[in-house]
Protein backbone atom coordinates (compact mmCIF):
# COMPACT_ATOMS: atom_id res chain seq x y z
CA UNK A 1 0.00 0.00 0.00
CA UNK A 2 1.59 3.01 -0.85
CA UNK A 3 2.06 5.60 2.24
CA UNK A 4 0.36 9.13 2.23
CA UNK A 5 3.10 11.61 3.35
CA UNK A 6 2.14 13.64 6.49
CA UNK A 7 -0.16 16.47 6.60
CA UNK A 8 1.85 18.82 9.33
CA UNK A 9 4.18 19.76 6.55
CA UNK A 10 2.00 21.65 4.63
CA UNK A 11 -0.07 22.76 7.39
CA UNK A 12 3.14 24.60 8.88
CA UNK A 13 3.96 26.24 5.35
CA UNK A 14 0.39 27.60 5.71
CA UNK A 15 0.56 28.77 8.92
CA UNK A 16 4.32 30.96 8.49
CA UNK A 17 2.32 32.40 5.17
CA UNK A 18 -0.52 33.37 7.03
CA UNK A 19 1.29 34.96 10.06
CA UNK A 20 3.42 36.76 7.34
CA UNK A 21 0.66 38.24 5.23
CA UNK A 22 -0.97 39.04 8.39
CA UNK A 23 1.66 41.15 9.60
CA UNK A 24 2.16 43.14 6.49
CA UNK A 25 -1.50 43.47 6.23
CA UNK A 26 -1.83 44.32 10.01
CA UNK A 27 1.13 45.94 11.00
CA UNK A 28 -0.59 47.10 14.15
CA UNK A 29 -1.34 44.01 15.38
CA UNK A 30 1.29 42.76 18.27
CA UNK A 31 2.45 39.45 15.95
CA UNK A 32 5.91 39.55 17.00
CA UNK A 33 4.53 39.34 20.75
CA UNK A 34 2.44 36.36 19.78
CA UNK A 35 5.05 34.22 17.87
CA UNK A 36 7.87 35.06 20.97
CA UNK A 37 5.18 33.63 23.15
CA UNK A 38 3.10 31.30 21.46
CA UNK A 39 5.75 28.97 19.79
CA UNK A 40 5.60 26.17 21.52
CA UNK A 41 2.30 25.63 21.02
CA UNK A 42 3.23 25.10 17.65
CA UNK A 43 5.43 22.03 18.49
CA UNK A 44 2.28 21.13 20.76
CA UNK A 45 0.01 21.18 17.73
CA UNK A 46 2.34 19.68 15.61
CA UNK A 47 2.65 16.47 17.78
CA UNK A 48 -0.61 16.11 18.20
CA UNK A 49 -1.31 16.52 14.28
CA UNK A 50 1.63 13.55 13.52
CA UNK A 51 0.28 11.86 16.44
CA UNK A 52 -3.52 11.34 15.03
CA UNK A 53 -2.15 10.42 11.51
CA UNK A 54 0.20 7.82 13.15
CA UNK A 55 -2.87 6.48 15.08
CA UNK A 56 -5.22 7.06 12.00
CA UNK A 57 -2.33 5.50 9.86
CA UNK A 58 -2.21 2.32 12.08
CA UNK A 59 -6.39 1.83 12.42
CA UNK A 60 -6.07 1.92 8.46
CA UNK A 61 -3.38 -0.84 8.43
CA UNK A 62 -1.25 1.26 6.18
CA UNK A 63 2.36 0.86 6.21
CA UNK A 64 3.64 2.84 9.59
CA UNK A 65 6.75 5.24 9.04
CA UNK A 66 10.00 4.48 10.78
CA UNK A 67 10.18 7.14 12.96
CA UNK A 68 7.18 9.46 13.61
CA UNK A 69 9.52 12.68 13.48
CA UNK A 70 11.81 11.93 10.63
CA UNK A 71 15.71 12.83 11.24
CA UNK A 72 14.65 15.89 8.75
CA UNK A 73 11.93 17.34 11.30
CA UNK A 74 13.63 16.60 14.16
CA UNK A 75 16.21 19.44 12.99
CA UNK A 76 13.44 21.66 12.18
CA UNK A 77 12.65 21.29 15.46
CA UNK A 78 15.75 22.36 17.13
CA UNK A 79 15.65 25.13 14.40
CA UNK A 80 12.31 26.74 16.09
CA UNK A 81 13.36 25.80 19.56
CA UNK A 82 16.18 28.16 19.30
CA UNK A 83 14.78 30.54 17.33
CA UNK A 84 11.96 30.82 19.87
CA UNK A 85 13.77 31.11 22.32
CA UNK A 86 15.62 34.06 21.02
CA UNK A 87 12.84 35.75 20.16
CA UNK A 88 11.10 34.99 23.62
CA UNK A 89 14.36 36.63 25.18
CA UNK A 90 14.48 39.89 22.38
CA UNK A 91 10.78 40.42 22.80
CA UNK A 92 10.87 40.77 27.00
CA UNK A 93 13.71 42.75 27.14
CA UNK A 94 12.81 44.53 24.21
CA UNK A 95 16.26 46.24 24.24
CA UNK A 96 15.22 48.47 21.29
CA UNK A 97 13.42 50.58 23.07
CA UNK A 98 16.72 51.47 24.85
CA UNK A 99 18.45 51.89 21.71
CA UNK A 100 15.36 53.99 20.35
CA UNK A 101 17.31 54.28 16.51
CA UNK A 102 16.74 50.66 15.60
CA UNK A 103 12.89 50.61 15.07
CA UNK A 104 13.17 54.65 15.79
CA UNK A 105 12.01 56.62 13.13
CA UNK A 106 14.53 58.70 10.49
CA UNK A 107 13.86 61.61 13.24
CA UNK A 108 16.06 59.60 15.60
CA UNK A 109 18.95 59.22 12.98
CA UNK A 110 19.12 62.11 11.07
CA UNK A 111 16.77 64.63 12.89
CA UNK A 112 18.12 67.66 14.92
CA UNK A 113 17.17 68.75 17.86
CA UNK A 114 15.49 72.47 17.62
CA UNK A 115 14.80 74.12 21.10
CA UNK A 116 11.73 76.47 21.95
CA UNK A 117 10.86 78.83 25.23
CA UNK A 118 7.82 78.33 26.63
CA UNK A 119 6.40 81.78 27.42
CA UNK A 120 5.69 82.11 31.20
CA UNK A 121 1.88 81.86 31.87
CA UNK A 122 -0.62 82.64 35.17
CA UNK A 123 -3.58 81.51 35.92
CA UNK A 124 -5.04 82.27 39.25
CA UNK A 125 -6.20 79.04 41.16
CA UNK A 126 -8.26 78.43 43.77
CA UNK A 127 -6.47 77.62 47.77
CA UNK A 128 -7.56 73.86 48.02
CA UNK A 129 -6.75 73.62 44.30
CA UNK A 130 -6.34 70.12 42.19
CA UNK A 131 -3.78 70.70 39.55
CA UNK A 132 -3.78 67.89 36.90
CA UNK A 133 -0.63 67.78 34.55
CA UNK A 134 -0.96 66.12 31.68
CA UNK A 135 3.02 65.89 30.01
CA UNK A 136 3.68 63.21 27.81
CA UNK A 137 7.67 63.32 27.44
CA UNK A 138 9.68 65.88 29.38
CA UNK A 139 10.29 66.53 32.84
CA UNK A 140 8.60 68.14 35.48
CA UNK A 141 9.45 70.83 38.26
CA UNK A 142 7.29 71.78 40.95
CA UNK A 143 7.83 73.96 43.83
CA UNK A 144 5.21 74.90 45.75
CA UNK A 145 4.66 79.06 47.01
CA UNK A 146 2.87 81.47 48.94
CA UNK A 147 0.71 82.46 46.16
CA UNK A 148 -3.00 82.30 44.40
CA UNK A 149 -2.04 81.19 40.75
CA UNK A 150 -0.47 78.88 38.68
CA UNK A 151 2.63 80.29 37.38
CA UNK A 152 3.86 78.09 33.99
CA UNK A 153 7.19 78.19 31.69
CA UNK A 154 10.21 76.14 31.02
CA UNK A 155 11.28 74.90 27.14
CA UNK A 156 10.51 72.71 24.54
CA UNK A 157 13.06 70.72 22.79
CA UNK A 158 11.54 69.32 18.86
CA UNK A 159 13.91 66.50 17.03
CA UNK A 160 12.95 66.64 13.66
CA UNK A 161 14.36 66.72 9.93
CA UNK A 162 13.96 70.36 9.24
CA UNK A 163 13.44 73.55 11.09
CA UNK A 164 9.99 74.23 9.24
CA UNK A 165 8.50 70.75 10.57
CA UNK A 166 9.81 71.48 14.11
CA UNK A 167 8.31 75.05 14.01
CA UNK A 168 5.15 73.46 12.46
CA UNK A 169 5.15 71.31 15.62
CA UNK A 170 5.71 73.91 17.83
CA UNK A 171 2.60 75.69 17.01
CA UNK A 172 0.74 72.69 17.24
CA UNK A 173 1.93 71.81 20.70
CA UNK A 174 1.40 75.13 22.72
CA UNK A 175 1.09 74.75 26.57
CA UNK A 176 -2.53 75.10 28.02
CA UNK A 177 -3.83 76.06 31.24
CA UNK A 178 -8.02 76.01 32.03
CA UNK A 179 -9.46 76.54 35.00
CA UNK A 180 -12.66 74.23 35.78
CA UNK A 181 -13.83 74.85 39.55
CA UNK A 182 -11.36 73.82 41.61
CA UNK A 183 -9.34 71.66 39.03
CA UNK A 184 -6.34 73.38 37.29
CA UNK A 185 -5.27 71.17 34.39
CA UNK A 186 -2.08 71.45 32.69
CA UNK A 187 -1.42 70.37 29.31
CA UNK A 188 1.19 70.65 26.56
CA UNK A 189 -0.57 69.04 23.83
CA UNK A 190 1.92 66.54 22.10
CA UNK A 191 -0.53 63.82 21.22
CA UNK A 192 -1.85 66.97 18.71
CA UNK A 193 1.21 66.21 16.30
CA UNK A 194 0.43 63.42 14.32
CA UNK A 195 4.10 63.40 12.54
CA UNK A 196 7.00 61.80 13.88
CA UNK A 197 8.34 65.02 15.26
CA UNK A 198 9.85 63.90 19.19
CA UNK A 199 9.04 66.39 21.34
CA UNK A 200 9.79 66.78 24.77
CA UNK A 201 8.21 69.49 27.13
CA UNK A 202 10.09 70.21 30.54
CA UNK A 203 8.13 72.78 32.85
CA UNK A 204 8.99 74.69 35.56
CA UNK A 205 5.92 75.36 37.52
CA UNK A 206 5.37 77.14 40.69
CA UNK A 207 1.26 76.66 42.04
CA UNK A 208 -0.11 77.67 45.49
CA UNK A 209 1.52 75.80 48.66
CA UNK A 210 -2.10 74.03 49.79
CA UNK A 211 -2.78 72.61 46.46
CA UNK A 212 -2.58 68.86 45.46
CA UNK A 213 -0.88 67.77 42.51
CA UNK A 214 -1.40 64.80 39.83
CA UNK A 215 1.26 64.03 36.98
CA UNK A 216 0.56 61.84 34.35
CA UNK A 217 3.18 61.06 31.51
CA UNK A 218 4.93 58.64 29.34
CA UNK A 219 8.61 59.54 30.59
CA UNK A 220 10.24 62.25 32.37
CA UNK A 221 11.58 63.00 35.58
CA UNK A 222 10.11 64.92 38.04
CA UNK A 223 10.98 67.16 41.17
CA UNK A 224 8.16 68.22 43.53
CA UNK A 225 8.68 70.00 46.73
CA UNK A 226 7.27 72.26 49.52
CA UNK A 227 3.95 71.15 48.85
CA UNK A 228 0.81 71.17 51.29
CA UNK A 229 -1.55 68.35 49.36
CA UNK A 230 -0.87 65.26 48.06
CA UNK A 231 0.96 64.08 45.02
CA UNK A 232 -0.13 61.68 42.85
CA UNK A 233 2.32 60.70 40.09
CA UNK A 234 1.81 57.54 36.94
CA UNK A 235 4.23 57.31 34.54
CA UNK A 236 6.01 54.72 32.16
CA UNK A 237 9.50 56.12 32.91
CA UNK A 238 9.85 59.03 35.51
CA UNK A 239 12.70 59.42 38.24
CA UNK A 240 10.70 61.36 41.23
CA UNK A 241 12.41 63.55 43.92
CA UNK A 242 10.29 64.89 46.44
CA UNK A 243 10.86 67.44 49.39
CA UNK A 244 8.83 68.31 51.91
CA UNK A 245 5.74 67.17 51.21
CA UNK A 246 3.28 67.25 54.03
CA UNK A 247 0.67 65.15 52.66
CA UNK A 248 0.31 61.52 51.34
CA UNK A 249 2.29 60.58 47.82
CA UNK A 250 1.13 57.95 45.60
CA UNK A 251 3.57 56.91 43.00
CA UNK A 252 2.86 54.68 39.78
CA UNK A 253 5.48 54.51 37.89
CA UNK A 254 6.47 50.94 35.66
CA UNK A 255 10.18 51.81 35.37
CA UNK A 256 12.50 54.19 37.35
CA UNK A 257 16.03 54.82 38.04
CA UNK A 258 15.16 57.04 41.32
CA UNK A 259 12.67 57.91 43.93
CA UNK A 260 14.13 60.05 46.53
CA UNK A 261 11.91 61.28 48.74
CA UNK A 262 12.26 63.41 52.23
CA UNK A 263 10.17 64.48 54.80
CA UNK A 264 6.94 63.71 53.52
CA UNK A 265 4.23 63.79 56.57
CA UNK A 266 1.36 61.53 55.09
CA UNK A 267 1.20 57.69 53.02
CA UNK A 268 4.08 57.24 50.97
CA UNK A 269 3.05 54.45 48.47
CA UNK A 270 4.84 53.28 45.55
CA UNK A 271 5.00 50.68 43.10
CA UNK A 272 6.91 49.94 40.39
CA UNK A 273 7.28 47.55 37.19
CA UNK A 274 10.84 47.69 37.05
CA UNK A 275 13.15 50.48 39.57
CA UNK A 276 16.00 51.16 40.80
CA UNK A 277 17.53 53.03 43.62
CA UNK A 278 14.71 54.39 46.06
CA UNK A 279 15.76 56.61 49.21
CA UNK A 280 13.00 57.77 51.97
CA UNK A 281 14.07 59.69 55.03
CA UNK A 282 11.71 60.89 57.13
CA UNK A 283 8.23 59.20 56.00
CA UNK A 284 5.09 60.34 58.67
CA UNK A 285 2.86 57.84 57.28
CA UNK A 286 2.90 54.05 56.62
CA UNK A 287 5.40 53.57 53.40
CA UNK A 288 3.85 50.68 51.32
CA UNK A 289 6.60 50.08 48.37
CA UNK A 290 6.04 47.48 45.73
CA UNK A 291 7.81 46.05 43.21
CA UNK A 292 11.31 44.72 41.46
CA UNK A 293 14.11 46.94 42.17
CA UNK A 294 17.80 46.26 41.23
CA UNK A 295 19.91 48.86 42.64
CA UNK A 296 19.87 50.51 46.45
CA UNK A 297 17.04 50.72 48.62
CA UNK A 298 17.98 53.08 51.48
CA UNK A 299 14.44 53.64 54.39
CA UNK A 300 15.46 56.00 57.01
CA UNK A 301 13.16 57.14 59.98
CA UNK A 302 10.06 56.25 59.01
CA UNK A 303 7.27 56.77 62.09
CA UNK A 304 4.43 54.41 60.89
CA UNK A 305 4.29 50.64 59.49
CA UNK A 306 6.86 49.67 56.51
CA UNK A 307 6.02 47.87 54.12
CA UNK A 308 8.01 46.01 51.16
CA UNK A 309 7.32 43.81 48.86
CA UNK A 310 9.11 42.38 45.44
CA UNK A 311 8.76 39.87 43.66
CA UNK A 312 12.07 38.26 45.58
CA UNK A 313 11.55 39.31 49.08
CA UNK A 314 9.05 40.36 51.81
CA UNK A 315 9.51 42.89 54.75
CA UNK A 316 7.36 44.38 57.36
CA UNK A 317 9.06 46.41 59.95
CA UNK A 318 6.25 48.20 62.35
CA UNK A 319 8.29 51.65 62.97
CA UNK A 320 11.82 52.50 62.13
CA UNK A 321 13.38 55.43 64.26
CA UNK A 322 16.98 53.63 62.52
CA UNK A 323 17.13 52.82 58.57
CA UNK A 324 17.47 49.63 56.50
CA UNK A 325 20.04 49.20 53.82
CA UNK A 326 18.96 46.81 51.11
CA UNK A 327 20.18 45.73 47.87
CA UNK A 328 20.20 42.84 45.75
CA UNK A 329 22.35 40.34 47.93
CA UNK A 330 22.24 42.24 51.25
CA UNK A 331 19.86 43.48 53.56
CA UNK A 332 20.87 45.89 56.88
CA UNK A 333 19.33 47.51 59.33
CA UNK A 334 19.73 48.91 62.64
CA UNK A 335 16.98 50.74 65.04
CA UNK A 336 13.98 48.79 64.39
CA UNK A 337 11.12 48.47 65.81
CA UNK A 338 8.59 45.38 65.46
CA UNK A 339 7.29 42.85 65.08
CA UNK A 340 9.54 42.68 61.76
CA UNK A 341 9.05 39.96 59.50
CA UNK A 342 11.14 39.39 56.27
CA UNK A 343 11.48 36.67 54.04
CA UNK A 344 13.63 36.49 50.67
CA UNK A 345 13.90 33.84 48.59
CA UNK A 346 16.98 35.03 46.74
CA UNK A 347 20.10 34.83 48.01
CA UNK A 348 20.52 37.56 50.74
CA UNK A 349 22.89 38.46 53.47
CA UNK A 350 20.92 39.96 56.30
CA UNK A 351 22.41 41.68 58.94
CA UNK A 352 20.22 43.42 61.93
CA UNK A 353 21.34 45.45 64.93
CA UNK A 354 19.52 46.58 67.83
CA UNK A 355 16.02 45.66 66.89
CA UNK A 356 12.73 45.54 69.21
CA UNK A 357 9.69 42.96 69.38
CA UNK A 358 9.35 39.87 67.75
CA UNK A 359 11.62 39.03 64.32
CA UNK A 360 10.75 36.28 62.46
CA UNK A 361 13.11 35.74 59.23
CA UNK A 362 13.41 33.14 56.25
CA UNK A 363 15.75 33.09 53.73
CA UNK A 364 16.69 30.71 51.51
CA UNK A 365 20.21 31.12 51.29
CA UNK A 366 22.58 34.16 52.80
CA UNK A 367 24.20 34.71 56.29
CA UNK A 368 22.29 36.16 59.06
CA UNK A 369 24.10 38.33 61.53
CA UNK A 370 21.75 39.02 64.79
CA UNK A 371 22.35 41.52 67.14
CA UNK A 372 19.01 42.70 69.40
CA UNK A 373 21.00 44.94 71.93
CA UNK A 374 17.37 46.30 72.99
CA UNK A 375 16.00 44.75 76.32
CA UNK A 376 13.73 42.85 76.75
CA UNK A 377 14.70 40.68 74.06
CA UNK A 378 11.23 39.36 72.19
CA UNK A 379 10.55 36.07 70.47
CA UNK A 380 13.07 35.49 67.60
CA UNK A 381 12.63 32.68 64.92
CA UNK A 382 15.40 33.01 62.11
CA UNK A 383 16.35 30.11 59.39
CA UNK A 384 18.29 30.20 56.48
CA UNK A 385 18.54 27.04 54.18
CA UNK A 386 22.71 27.86 53.42
CA UNK A 387 24.62 30.00 55.29
CA UNK A 388 26.28 31.50 58.29
CA UNK A 389 24.59 32.35 61.66
CA UNK A 390 25.95 34.56 64.12
CA UNK A 391 23.43 35.53 67.12
CA UNK A 392 25.30 38.11 69.70
CA UNK A 393 22.53 38.62 73.08
CA UNK A 394 22.71 41.35 75.58
CA UNK A 395 24.94 40.43 79.02
CA UNK A 396 22.26 40.20 81.10
CA UNK A 397 19.25 38.83 78.56
CA UNK A 398 16.69 36.20 79.53
CA UNK A 399 15.88 34.05 77.16
CA UNK A 400 15.55 30.10 75.57
CA UNK A 401 17.86 29.43 73.02
CA UNK A 402 17.82 26.76 70.28
CA UNK A 403 20.69 27.28 67.65
CA UNK A 404 20.64 24.58 65.11
CA UNK A 405 22.34 23.68 62.32
CA UNK A 406 22.33 20.44 60.03
CA UNK A 407 24.85 20.47 58.86
CA UNK A 408 28.11 22.32 60.17
CA UNK A 409 29.99 23.72 63.04
CA UNK A 410 28.93 25.26 66.30
CA UNK A 411 30.79 27.86 68.39
CA UNK A 412 29.45 28.73 71.70
CA UNK A 413 30.66 31.86 72.94
CA UNK A 414 28.21 32.73 75.28
CA UNK A 415 29.45 30.48 78.18
CA UNK A 416 28.78 28.28 79.71
CA UNK A 417 25.04 28.52 80.57
CA UNK A 418 25.04 27.09 77.18
CA UNK A 419 25.24 23.44 76.32
CA UNK A 420 26.39 22.75 72.66
CA UNK A 421 25.03 19.08 71.63
CA UNK A 422 26.54 17.43 68.36
CA UNK A 423 24.40 14.97 66.58
CA UNK A 424 26.40 11.74 66.89
CA UNK A 425 29.08 13.03 69.12
CA UNK A 426 30.85 13.69 66.13
CA UNK A 427 32.55 17.59 65.08
CA UNK A 428 31.82 18.94 61.91
CA UNK A 429 29.56 18.18 59.16
CA UNK A 430 27.00 16.12 61.67
CA UNK A 431 25.09 19.38 62.78
CA UNK A 432 24.09 19.89 65.94
CA UNK A 433 22.55 22.29 68.12
CA UNK A 434 23.78 25.06 70.95
CA UNK A 435 20.63 24.93 73.43
CA UNK A 436 20.20 26.52 76.58
CA UNK A 437 18.04 28.78 78.81
CA UNK A 438 19.48 32.10 81.31
CA UNK A 439 16.18 33.26 83.39
CA UNK A 440 12.40 32.96 82.20
CA UNK A 441 12.79 34.65 78.59
CA UNK A 442 11.16 34.78 74.90
CA UNK A 443 12.05 31.62 72.56
CA UNK A 444 15.14 32.14 70.21
CA UNK A 445 15.01 29.92 67.48
CA UNK A 446 17.57 29.92 64.88
CA UNK A 447 18.08 27.40 62.32
CA UNK A 448 20.20 26.79 59.11
CA UNK A 449 20.22 23.39 57.17
CA UNK A 450 24.06 24.14 56.04
CA UNK A 451 26.77 26.90 57.61
CA UNK A 452 28.16 27.26 60.80
CA UNK A 453 26.05 28.79 63.96
CA UNK A 454 27.45 31.13 66.81
CA UNK A 455 26.66 32.36 69.32
CA UNK A 456 28.25 35.19 71.66
CA UNK A 457 27.42 37.99 74.10
CA UNK A 458 26.95 41.44 72.94
CA UNK A 459 29.00 43.15 75.77
CA UNK A 460 28.19 46.49 73.79
CA UNK A 461 31.08 47.00 71.53
CA UNK A 462 31.31 47.80 68.62
CA UNK A 463 29.66 45.01 66.20
CA UNK A 464 31.90 42.17 64.66
CA UNK A 465 34.11 43.28 61.65
CA UNK A 466 31.72 42.82 58.36
CA UNK A 467 32.91 40.19 56.34
CA UNK A 468 34.67 40.38 53.09
CA UNK A 469 32.12 41.49 50.41
CA UNK A 470 31.16 38.40 48.57
CA UNK A 471 31.86 37.96 44.60
CA UNK A 472 28.80 39.64 42.72
CA UNK A 473 25.89 37.13 42.59
CA UNK A 474 24.17 36.38 39.05
CA UNK A 475 21.63 38.62 38.10
CA UNK A 476 18.48 37.49 38.11
CA UNK A 477 16.51 37.10 35.24
CA UNK A 478 14.14 40.46 35.64
CA UNK A 479 17.16 42.71 36.13
CA UNK A 480 19.18 43.21 33.76
CA UNK A 481 21.12 46.52 34.22
CA UNK A 482 22.95 45.68 37.59
CA UNK A 483 26.29 47.26 37.54
CA UNK A 484 27.29 47.63 41.44
CA UNK A 485 30.22 47.40 43.31
CA UNK B 1 1.94 -5.86 8.79
CA UNK B 2 2.09 -3.34 11.80
CA UNK B 3 3.22 -4.66 14.86
CA UNK B 4 2.87 -2.88 18.07
CA UNK B 5 6.52 -2.55 17.93
CA UNK B 6 6.23 -0.02 14.79
CA UNK B 7 3.32 1.73 16.58
CA UNK B 8 5.29 2.69 19.16
CA UNK B 9 8.15 3.61 17.65
CA UNK B 10 5.87 6.02 14.95
CA UNK B 11 4.53 7.43 17.66
CA UNK B 12 7.61 8.22 19.71
CA UNK B 13 8.75 11.28 17.58
CA UNK B 14 5.18 12.95 17.97
CA UNK B 15 5.04 12.24 21.68
CA UNK B 16 8.48 13.68 22.28
CA UNK B 17 7.86 16.75 20.26
CA UNK B 18 4.50 17.28 22.46
CA UNK B 19 6.20 16.95 25.47
CA UNK B 20 9.07 19.52 24.28
CA UNK B 21 6.14 22.12 23.23
CA UNK B 22 4.54 21.73 26.54
CA UNK B 23 7.36 22.47 28.31
CA UNK B 24 7.94 25.75 26.68
CA UNK B 25 4.51 26.23 27.47
CA UNK B 26 4.80 25.77 30.86
CA UNK B 27 8.33 27.74 31.03
CA UNK B 28 6.34 30.74 29.80
CA UNK B 29 3.24 30.53 31.12
CA UNK B 30 3.60 28.23 33.98
CA UNK B 31 5.39 28.31 37.40
CA UNK B 32 8.49 26.00 36.26
CA UNK B 33 11.30 27.32 34.29
CA UNK B 34 12.21 24.77 30.75
CA UNK B 35 15.98 24.40 33.00
CA UNK B 36 13.72 22.35 35.98
CA UNK B 37 11.93 20.24 33.91
CA UNK B 38 14.28 18.66 30.96
CA UNK B 39 14.25 15.77 32.73
CA UNK B 40 10.46 14.80 32.21
CA UNK B 41 11.80 14.85 28.67
CA UNK B 42 14.53 11.93 29.30
CA UNK B 43 12.11 10.25 31.21
CA UNK B 44 9.08 10.42 28.32
CA UNK B 45 12.02 8.84 25.60
CA UNK B 46 13.17 6.11 27.91
CA UNK B 47 9.58 4.95 29.06
CA UNK B 48 8.57 5.13 24.99
CA UNK B 49 11.66 3.10 24.79
CA UNK B 50 10.82 0.49 27.28
CA UNK B 51 7.86 0.59 25.72
CA UNK B 52 9.06 -0.81 22.89
CA UNK B 53 10.95 -3.08 24.05
CA UNK B 54 8.42 -5.15 25.99
CA UNK B 55 5.83 -4.15 22.99
CA UNK B 56 5.48 -7.86 20.97
CA UNK B 57 7.21 -8.37 18.11
CA UNK B 58 4.36 -9.19 15.53
CA UNK B 59 1.31 -9.52 16.92
CA UNK B 60 -1.39 -6.81 16.05
CA UNK B 61 -1.33 -4.11 18.19
CA UNK B 62 -4.66 -3.94 21.05
CA UNK B 63 -5.42 -0.30 19.69
CA UNK B 64 -5.83 -1.11 15.80
CA UNK B 65 -8.88 -2.63 15.18
CA UNK B 66 -7.88 -3.21 11.36
CA UNK B 67 -4.64 -4.65 12.74
CA UNK B 68 -3.58 -7.56 11.45
CA UNK B 69 -5.65 -7.43 7.78
CA UNK B 70 -2.81 -5.51 6.17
Amino acid sequence: MRRRGSLVGPLLVILIGVWFLISSLRPDLPLFDLAARFWPFVLIGWGVLRFAEILLWAAQGRTLPRAGVSHGEWTLVVFICLMGSFLYVVNRHRPWQQWGFITGSRVEIFGHPYDFTIPEQTAPAPKAARILIENLRGGVRIVGADAQEVKVSGRKTIRSLQESDANNAHKQTSVDISTQGDQVVVRTNQDRVTGDERISTDLEMTVPRTASVEIRGRSGDLDISDLNGSVEVSSDNASVRLQNIASSVRLDLRKSELVRAGSVKGDFVLQSGRGRDVELDTIGGEVTIDGSYSGDLQFRDCAKQLKFQSPQTDLKVEKLPGQIHLDLGSLSGSNLVGPIRLRSNRSRDVQLEQFTQALELSLDRGDITLRPAQMPLAKIDARTRSGQIDLALPESAKFELKATTSRGDLNNEYGAALRTDYENGRRHEAGGSILGSVGQGPSITVTTDRGTVTVRKDTGGPPPPPRPPKPPKAPGVTSIEIERH
Amino acid sequence: MNSVKMLVRAIRGPILLIALGSLFAVDYFGPYPFSRTWPILLIVAGALWLLERIAPESEPGPGSPAGGAA
